[in-house]
């Protein structure tokens, strides 16, 4: 190996290694101590308590319960994510009138800041001069228009399907960019046996869109479990216990939303216990995805 | 030579002379964190009000901060990094809780003992009486307050006369009028079930007027619990199970993100709302012409403790953080404006109760204003709930509260999760 | 099977065929077409919301603006502070990136170009990185900062951008790299040429459209997001333009000047819509790039 490469590997690492290793790395190996601790984030009296703050997490019901709707998201959300973005994916693949303006319509929203898009979708939802209710009563659906879209009951299926709306650009380019990737010859090959449209489907396009399906799930899972733009600032003034995600339970615990809270020691412990499930969850789910990697 | 060198020193202290003296009339600068936004119409009257005291004052520079109500939030990372703000504003409650309470804020009783800005009187006799005392902490007074609010059912009294309706004075005709103004088609009451604490007021006036003042406070502090099952609790419940049952909130009231609920009232698609009296300052922009801010208190309940002349006080106050350097300059600024001519404005272009001795009456509180001048007695907001436990308050009360209030919930089980989450709140 | 391999055709048309075939054709286009509508008409709607005034758009949510009202704007771009926080976002978010791309790029091109003994070790410690949630990184980061006494303070925030971009700017430059012509570096090093110079003058250059993408992009990441400076920024003056929108949001209530708040969206909206229209193709293929590789 030459010495001009030998010679820069220090100089060129070294920042960056050095930038990660303090104000990366150190933070969260010292998130691990303080989660141990009962602290107010205020004077300098942390308090060191042990397992205590994981164990008030496991019997806090009101994590269980956003650890439920965050669930629920990666779920729900994420099947619906991505059938809508293979459906796409599948109707813009090939030559297509316009498909480079529908790729970059559809993907949008994500070059967009979550506060104005969290804006526009209040406004959407707003239930006297919002849009949705307005095109409904419109239409002559008047007892639509009188359902409570952000009400307790409805404003966590609401919000699931504006972050879809969002997300399903980001999936279609994502899948697109895949797809075109699998050679033609695999569908002549297979038209020569015989095989109909919807055998080639599952046995070609499926299997070898696999590997980016299963690595957009990995992105999907991390994605969805890190929500926090969007529904903390979707309701104004303060995010309504139905859509709280992991995150958002963090920073009020951390810093409380009107009300100052400021227990920080526990914010970080569930944001720890956040880590690990995350972790554990990409961890597994490579495991089980990647069934041999598809060669072509 | 020596003349050569006395020369040049009294030439260099010729020229450094200006910048040595103007090194001391340097203008200090005091911080405000503001709990109001920036956007808010009574902002450029505070602004004035900045501006004018730095004019009479030149060598004294305000900074202010339009935080909105998440000032308290920010003030953390400035006091730990050391750069502590010298007056902050919000709600007596909010202060009480989140700075008072932590011993972060400045004892004024000596500044209250001076004189108040031009005038004779000490600063604290200009006050009415009764609201200085409401968040004392123990002998001492850390809060200033300023715009104080009361909380009733409000009505346009244009649509009122014209349909022949009256200010109840007891929950029985509070309940038949409600009766009346639904069968003519109108929603007798107006929500905006997003905010949590306004959908409280209800549970928490009521308590008031079967139990007293004090009785929701003991409750919430009761570690055991079972403090919620003294009947009158119960019954309080009951009274918000029934307005819910009944339909007297307008329909998908628990779906309104605020000021949907406000604006709905005062464009006439609700008749009442109770809140609180800052509504005419908020929403005076968007009534309609022939609107008249009209309001009574929350009704008597037969066989309760509680009067309509008892007062729950919300007060929009002023405290001085104690490790902030240039606290002097900030009383002189409180001093300031504290003034009459600023209280007479701010009561009459916003309809605000001040806490000043002698000022103006404000025109579209006039019955909110009438009611305070003959208070039998005063209360913390929300009975002081929210100052002393705030996380008990947004984690227990509120939550199960709003389940009452969109009848999710009967009265029976909203007091049996009350009894339950206050156990195991308090027994972590 | 060789042949197969030979045929490197994209595939499109057969799935469109067959996945579409699926599905009644007409049925398909026509949802598609209602996605497409939908997403152009509300943010089309925004931007034609901001010229109105707050009467027009609550006596008539469809109805086109009357005139141009510019007031909206004046408000928001003067008193909202949406000015200065526009200047404080150009300048935190231009110099942060810089940063990014600064530190990110040679650290990617020896992970992705020179082999030596603990190579895969840190690309893994790096790479690892954009799993970590940052919301974990809250209480620490605050705490470090604190006690370098950069709270409050832009480049306290410029910091922290740099810090959690670097796993994904690191991944994304790699995969660049690893695509870049092998032979160049043994050109250089017969040449004589010291190792800065021949970096400067022969790969930059051509690891320029890499380099640029990853500026985009994190330009675009880090102009859309606010968590950070929501925690790390108290003082009103040092809000960035996307933490400003969500303060102004919380304003809006007590005014109910919803035209001002469109006009603030719109003026965050703008540089970053700006930015796609002119390289639309790059921004989707770099902010995808990762799950590519298999």
């Amino acid at each position: 190996m030459n010495k001009w490469l030998k010679r820069i590997i220090i100089p060129f690492l070294a920042p960056a290694l050095a930038l990660y290793l303090v104000f990366f790395l150190y933070p969260a190996a010292q998130s691990l101590w303080v989660s141990l601790n009962d602290w107010s984030g205020f004077t300098r009296d942390m308090r060191f308590i042990g397992l205590k703050n994981f164990q008030e997490a496991f019997k806090d019901r009101i994590f269980h319960r956003v650890l439920l709707q965050s669930v629920g998201l990666v779920a729900v959300g994420g099947v619906l994510t991505f059938v809508l973005s293979l459906f796409f994916t599948g109707l813009l693949g090939g030559k297509r009138k316009g498909k480079a303006f529908f790729r970059a319509v559809i993907f949008t929203p994500n070059v967009i800041t979550m506060v104005a898009l969290a804006t526009l979708w209040g406004f959407i939802y707003n239930p006297r001069f919002g849009l949705l209710n307005n095109l409904l009563r419109l239409l002559g659906l008047k007892s639509l228009s009188d359902v409570p879209w952000m009400g307790p009951d409805l404003v966590y299926w609401s919000i699931l399907a504006a972050v879809v709306w969002i997300y399903v650009g980001f999936y279609t380019i994502l899948f697109m960019a895949g797809a075109d990737k699998i050679p033609l010859a695999f569908y002549d090959a297979a038209k020569l046996e015989g095989a109909g449209s919807l055998r080639m489907f599952f046995t070609i396009t499926f299997p070898l869109l696999w590997d980016v399906i299963s690595m957009g799930l990995i992105y999907w899972i991390i994605d969805a479990f890190m929500q926090f733009e969007f529904y903390y600032a979707v309701s104004g003034s303060f995010p309504p216990i139905q859509i709280w995600t992991i995150p958002i339970y963090v920073v009020i615990l951390a810093f409380g939303k009107r009300t100052p809270i400021f227990r920080m020691g526990y914010a970080t412990a569930v944001a720890f216990f956040l880590l690990v499930m995350v972790a554990l969850v990409v961890t597994l789910g490579r495991r089980f995805l990647r069934r041999g990697s598809v060669e072509y | 030579m020596k003349k050569r060198l006395i020369l040049t020193a009294l030439l260099l202290i010729v020229l450094f002379m200006p910048w040595f003296l103007s090194a001391q009339g340097k203008p200090v600068t005091v911080q405000y964190f503001s709990g109001w936004n920036e956007g808010e119409p009574y902002v450029p009257l505070f602004q004035k009000i900045i501006a004018d005291f730095e004019a009479a004052n030149p060598n004294i520079k305000i900074n202010a901060s339009w935080n909105g109500r998440e000032n308290l939030t920010k003030v953390r990372p400035m006091l730990l990094s050391g750069n502590v703000p010298e007056i902050m504003d919000q709600g007596g409650d909010e202060l009480t809780g989140a700075l008072v309470n932590q011993n972060l804020t400045f004892a004024l009783d000596k500044d209250l003992a001076g004189l108040a800005f031009g005038s004779k009187t000490t600063w604290k006799d200009t006050f009415k009486p009764g609201q200085l005392e409401t968040y004392m902490k123990g002998s001492q007074t850390h809060i200033i307050p300023w715009w104080i609010d009361t909380t009733d059912f409000f009505y346009n009294g244009k649509l009122f006369s014209r349909k022949g309706f009256s200010a109840p004075k007891t929950w029985d005709d509070f309940l038949a009028l409600c009766a009346k103004i639904k069968t003519g088609g109108l929603p007798p009451l107006a929500q905006d079930g997003g905010i949590n604490f306004y959908n409280v007021y209800y549970f928490r006036h009521f308590v008031q007027r079967i139990l007293g003042n004090g009785a929701l406070l003991n409750a919430a502090g009761d570690k055991t619990g079972s403090s919620w099952d003294n009947p009158g609790f119960l019954k309080a419940a009951k009274m918000v199970e029934q307005l819910a049952k009944n339909g007297y909130f307008i329909k998908g009231f628990e779906g309104y993100t605020f000021p949907a609920g406000q604006i709905d009232f005062v464009k006439g698609m609700a008749a009442m709302i109770l809140i609180s009296t800052w509504l005419p300052a908020e929403t005076k922009d968007s009534i309609p012409a022939d609107f008249e801010y009209r309001s009574f208190p929350v009704p008597l309940v037969a066989g309760g403790k509680g009067k309509t002349t008892d007062l729950e006080l919300f007060q929009w106050s002023f405290v001085v953080l104690k490790d902030a350097p240039r606290k002097a300059e900030a009383v002189q600024f409180l001093k300031f404006w504290t003034q009459k001519k600023y209280n007479d404005e701010m009561a009459l272009n916003h309809d605000a109760m001040i806490a000043i001795k002698g000022t103006v009456n404000p025109p579209s509180n006039a019955d909110a204003a009438r009611v305070m001048d003959v208070a039998t007695s005063t209360s913390r907001f929300n009975d002081g709930v929210n100052s002393a436990y705030p996380e008990y308050w947004q984690a227990v009360l509120l939550p199960a509260d709003d389940n009452l209030i969109f009848g999710k919930l009967t009265a029976e089980q909203f007091i049996a999760q009350l009894k339950k989450d206050s156990k195991a709140f308090w027994n972590k | 099977m060789e042949r197969d391999r030979l045929k490197q055709a994209s595939a499109g048309q057969f799935l469109t065929r067959r996945l579409v075939s699926a599905v009644p054709s007409g049925l398909a286009n026509f949802f598609l077409y209602l996605w497409i509508a939908f997403t152009l008409f509300t943010i089309l709607w925004v931007i034609l919301a901001s010229f109105k005034t707050n009467q027009q758009l609550f006596e008539n949510v469809w109805s086109l603006p009357r005139g141009l009202n510019l007031q909206s704007y004046v408000k928001a771009w003067k008193i909202s502070k949406m000015g200065n926080y526009f200047l404080n976002s150009v300048l935190l978010i231009t110099i942060s990136t810089a940063g990014i791309v600064f530190v990110a790029a040679p650290a990617a091109y020896v992970l992705a170009r020179v082999a030596f003994r603990g190579r895969q070790l840190i690309t893994n410690v790096f790479v690892s990185g954009m799993s970590i949630p940052q919301v974990l990184l809250l209480v620490p980061m605050f705490m470090l900062l604190r006690r370098l006494l950069l709270l409050d303070k832009l480049i306290g925030v410029g910091l922290v951008y740099i810090v959690v971009n670097l796993p994904f700017t690191i991944f994304m430059l790699m995969s660049f790299f690893v695509t870049l012509p092998g032979e160049l570096e043994e050109a250089a090093a017969i040449d004589g040429a010291s190792a800065f110079r021949t970096f400067r003058t022969v790969m930059l250059p051509l690891a320029g459209p890499g380099i640029s993408t990853a500026f985009i992009i994190n330009f675009i990441w880090n102009w859309k997001e606010y968590f950070w400076p929501m925690v790390l920024i108290s003082s009103d003056t040092k809000k960035t333009v996307s933490l400003g929108l969500y303060g102004l949001q919380g304003s809006m209530q007590y005014s109910a000047d919803w035209v001002g708040l469109f006009a603030g969206c719109v003026i965050v909206m703008l540089p970053t819509l700006a930015l796609y229209l002119l390289m639309s193709r790059r921004i989707m293929s770099g902010m995808t790039l990762g799950a590519l590789k298999g």
